[in-house]
């Protein structure tokens, strides 16, 4: 009997230190998110590796000390975080659109399309893991698989403005020039604000040698973003193209 | 002026101020003080320190150049190049005033006045790449895109890592309807510079106009 009771003591005991640990292991992984919001990185980086000192299962505190290294820039040390986070759970949306985005900005397109794969996968209600893989797709030069990512998101939201912009550059590059510039323009009629819709849209109406209305286009960018370099050379080169040379250096000396 | 290399303007303001009112005329003094303020973005203080020096000694380039560089932070081009013209009056010898001035008149739009500017400068250089490739600019500018790539070329042969050039030839290349020979001065700018944006985008428009759009949409998404 006195054995038994040792024993239920000895469990109730190792039970209430588990416990103890995981709470200490949030609650530094609170802390260290609240110092993340604050952008105080290196202060959050402790905290996160304190909670996983506490608990090394802690899969949160893995993925969000991945988004701490990813925003000091140490990107390996980042992917290797998020690696460890999925280990434990491999169904962490936030952990493998992180890793995505990681190798991204490595520019490992492949690892980043993978990952971003598997972020659409864990979270079929995401318009934004789709819009992430549709991105990466582009960067990789694959427009038409990318569009396809963008109708996945735009079966979520149909006015989700970035998939609609999105889609619109894989027209492009489809030189279906006429459904570009119908995308751009559902885009701009649900955000005026588009910058980047009207500077596309401008090279839609470039590539149908449209340059009047182009310059228009650009003109809008402009007036949403006056020093925006992009669209000030494109804005050059459809005065070159329209024997505007003057105009087009004053551009060129200021860009 | 110890101060003012170290970065310690609010201090070297007050020696400057200490030197003027012991020594009433002392040039060097109130262009220290022009230059100090300008380091300290008071323009228009700095335009009066430099006039104070003026009218102490009216030929003091120093004080012209502080006025040439306070106005050009304005974007006052009109009295920068005032300024700029009249350092090469004191000083005819320097082909960098020629240039400037030049270059200040560019900005105002007025190219081919631009051009006697920087033939004055290759008048002592010849060789002075920086005025070839700035009248090449002006001649794209009025329409001469034949002599501008004369020119840009013989700034390349002259140094041919001189990235503008191949830029600036891409752009001449490309009113001549040359897309393809446009893109590879394009090419050859980003060789020297991989990152520098402008001569990505403009290889995309010459993508765009030879009708390459899958090419010219994946620079698009990489700018």
């Amino acid at each position: 009997m006195n054995m038994k009771i040792f024993g239920a003591l000895v469990c109730l005991f190792i039970l209430s230190a588990v416990c103890a640990a995981e709470d200490s292991s949030t609650y530094y992984d609170r802390l260290g998110s609240k110092l993340y919001t604050a952008r105080n990185y290196t202060e959050a980086l402790d905290y996160f590796n304190k909670s996983l000192a506490q608990n090394a299962s802690n899969a949160d505190a893995w993925t969000h000390r991945g988004n701490t290294w990813k925003a000091l820039n140490k990107l390996n040390e980042s992917i290797d975080s998020y690696k460890k986070g999925l280990e434990l759970d491999d169904k962490k949306t936030a952990a493998w659109s992180g890793l995505a985005d990681a190798y991204n900005s490595k520019k490992d397109y492949a690892n980043a399309s993978n990952a971003a794969g598997k972020a659409a996968e864990s979270d079929k209600k995401d318009k934004a893991a789709r819009l992430r893989e549709g991105n990466i797709l582009q960067l990789r030069g694959l427009f038409e698989e990318a569009a396809v990512k963008y109708n996945g998101a735009l079966s979520i939201d149909a006015n989700y403005t970035d998939a609609l912009y999105r889609k619109g550059l894989s027209s492009l590059a489809a030189n279906n020039t006429t459904e570009a510039i119908e995308l751009f323009d559902s885009v701009l009629a649900r955000n005026p604000k588009h910058k980047l819709a009207y500077n596309a849209k401008g090279q839609a109406l470039e590539a149908q040698g449209k340059y009047t209305s182009a310059l228009m286009a650009y003109d809008r960018a402009l007036q949403i973003d006056p020093k925006w370099n992009q669209a000030l050379v494109n804005k050059m080169h459809v005065l070159m193209a329209q024997g505007k040379q003057k105009e087009a250096m004053d551009i060129f000396l200021t860009v | 002026m110890k101060l003012s290399a170290s970065k310690n303007y609010a201090e070297a303001l007050q020696y400057f101020d200490k030197a003027i009112n012991q020594t009433g005329n002392y040039t060097d003094a109130w262009v220290h003080k022009g230059d100090t303020q300008r380091a300290m973005k008071d323009y228009n203080a700095s335009l009066l320190s430099y006039d104070q020096a003026l009218k102490i000694d009216k030929n003091r380039t120093t004080a012209w150049s502080g006025i040439v560089e306070a106005y050009t932070s304005l974007k006052k081009y009109d009295k920068a190049y005032s300024a700029a013209a009249k350092i090469t009056e004191l000083d005819p010898k320097n082909k960098v005033n020629w240039l400037k001035e030049g270059n200040f008149l560019q900005l105002q739009g007025s190219y081919d006045k631009a051009i006697p500017k920087y033939d004055g400068a290759l008048v002592l250089d010849p060789q002075y790449k920086d005025a070839l490739y700035r009248k090449g600019i002006s001649l794209l500018a009025l329409g001469n895109a034949t002599s501008a790539i004369d020119l840009f070329d013989q700034v390349i042969v002259i140094d041919p890592k001189y990235k503008n050039a191949y830029n600036a030839k891409g752009l001449a290349l490309e009113t001549k309807g040359l897309y393809g020979e446009a893109q590879e001065a394009y090419n050859m700018s980003l060789e020297i510079d991989p990152k520098w944006s402008q001569p990505l985008i403009n290889k995309e428009h010459s993508l765009l106009a030879l009708g390459k759009m899958d090419e010219a949409m994946k620079i698009f998404v990489a700018i």
